[in-house]
């Protein structure tokens, strides 16, 4: 979607609660770019996902990564390169 | 609660992500027909300039500076002290981010020059450069909108919005003229005060003056500065942007719009549940 694309996902968190997590990456051009297509996934697909949460605790935020079941890595434009802790 | 999501997080990943760590120099891989970041293939050396043409596609800005912001009058301050832009860096988690009115969350059009810096954002933003009688015409990839530079000697408007002038418009009024075989110099005024000259919320009056200068280097390489001259809000005349762009002769360009029922998707889904406020 535009301006911005967003992954909407399922998680569960430390008690075991299902969390619904929005979450967002570039525009659809600029994911295109680096390899990413309407059918890099489907709703239903399971997969590992590493984002920036926001700040204000809720379940949105910036993609970093996501792996799919496959192994296949999928990088946002802006913050999808590897963190190290300094 | 933010404990508990935060641990969802680790749940889901082997690698953490916080404000505080650092990013790794790990590159992106590269799309096709580029042989770095933002740089398509070109060959070495790129090979001469053709005479009095910027024709075809380019990729940028890339190597991009902006400002720095000339000191604004009190009729700029007033202006920009009530734009409050979308996102604001070093925001501490214990406070909340600060309101935002930026109108390009509304998808309301960008205008010019800020369309300009806007490419930036991609940082492979794309250009065309065309012609049609009289005039050049220039399209960007983002919003798919396009300028057109008058090239019959036509006069740039005194004035706008009053009895017997034209209408202000997002990307203004523009002539352009050959300086020299590889130097196009466009002259811009007579905008709509609703835009916002950069992502800052700076203003721009209608009857402020920008000028760029594309500088065509050789085949493969050119360079833009443009500056804006506008006494009503700025003390002196500052250069909003120097850039340079990549010819990219079978660039093919994405439909890249804001729409804005799918902005609004996002301002719900999104940038409320992050804290944004999203002022009217």
């Amino acid at each position: 979607m535009n301006p911005h694309t967003l992954i909407y996902f399922d998680a569960k968190d430390a008690k075991g609660n299902v969390v619904n997590w929005t979450c967002e990456t570039a525009a659809p051009q600029a994911l295109r770019l680096i390899g990413w297509t309407k059918e890099s996934f489907a709703p239903g697909d399971v997969m590992t996902i590493t984002l920036y949460p926001a700040k204000n605790g809720n379940p949105a935020g910036r993609l970093s990564k996501m792996v799919l079941a496959d192994g296949t890595e999928l990088r946002d434009t802006v913050l999808g390169r590897d963190a190290v802790t300094p | 609660m933010r404990n508990s999501l935060v641990k969802a997080i680790l749940a889901l990943s082997a690698v953490s992500a916080f404000s505080s760590i650092a990013l790794a120099q790990r590159e992106r891989p590269l799309p096709p027909g580029f042989i770095r970041e933002g740089v398509p293939k070109m060959p070495n050396p790129p090979g001469p300039a053709p005479k009095r043409d910027l024709s075809g596609a380019w990729v940028g800005p890339q190597n991009f500076k902006l400002g720095p912001v000339a000191p604004m009058t009190p009729a700029g301050q007033a202006i920009f002290k009530q734009r409050y832009p979308y996102l604001v860096g070093n925001v501490k988690p214990e406070e909340e981010l600060p309101p935002a009115n930026d109108p390009f969350i509304n998808c309301d059009p960008i205008g010019f020059p800020r369309n300009l810096l806007a490419h930036s954002i991609s940082m492979r933003g794309g250009v065309l450069f065309g012609s049609a009688p009289n005039r050049i015409l220039i399209a960007y990839e983002q919003q798919r909108v396009w300028r057109e530079i008058w090239m019959d000697g036509r006069q740039l408007p005194k004035q706008v919005d009053v009895k017997g002038a034209p209408d202000s418009k997002y990307y203004g009024f523009s002539v352009g003229h050959w300086e020299d075989d590889y130097n196009y110099v466009i002259d811009t005024t007579g905008f709509d005060e609703r835009i916002w000259i950069d992502e800052l919320g700076h203003p721009q009056s209608s009857m402020a003056h920008v000028q760029e200068r594309y500088t065509r280097v050789d085949q493969y390489n050119m360079k833009l500065t443009a500056t804006v001259d506008d006494p009503k809000f700025y003390t002196k005349p500052w250069t909003v942007i120097t850039a340079d762009f990549y010819w990219m002769k079978n660039q093919e360009f994405s439909e890249w719009f804001c729409i804005p029922s799918e902005g609004i998707e996002y301002r719900d889904s999104l940038s409320k549940p992050s804290g944004v406020q999203i002022l009217k």
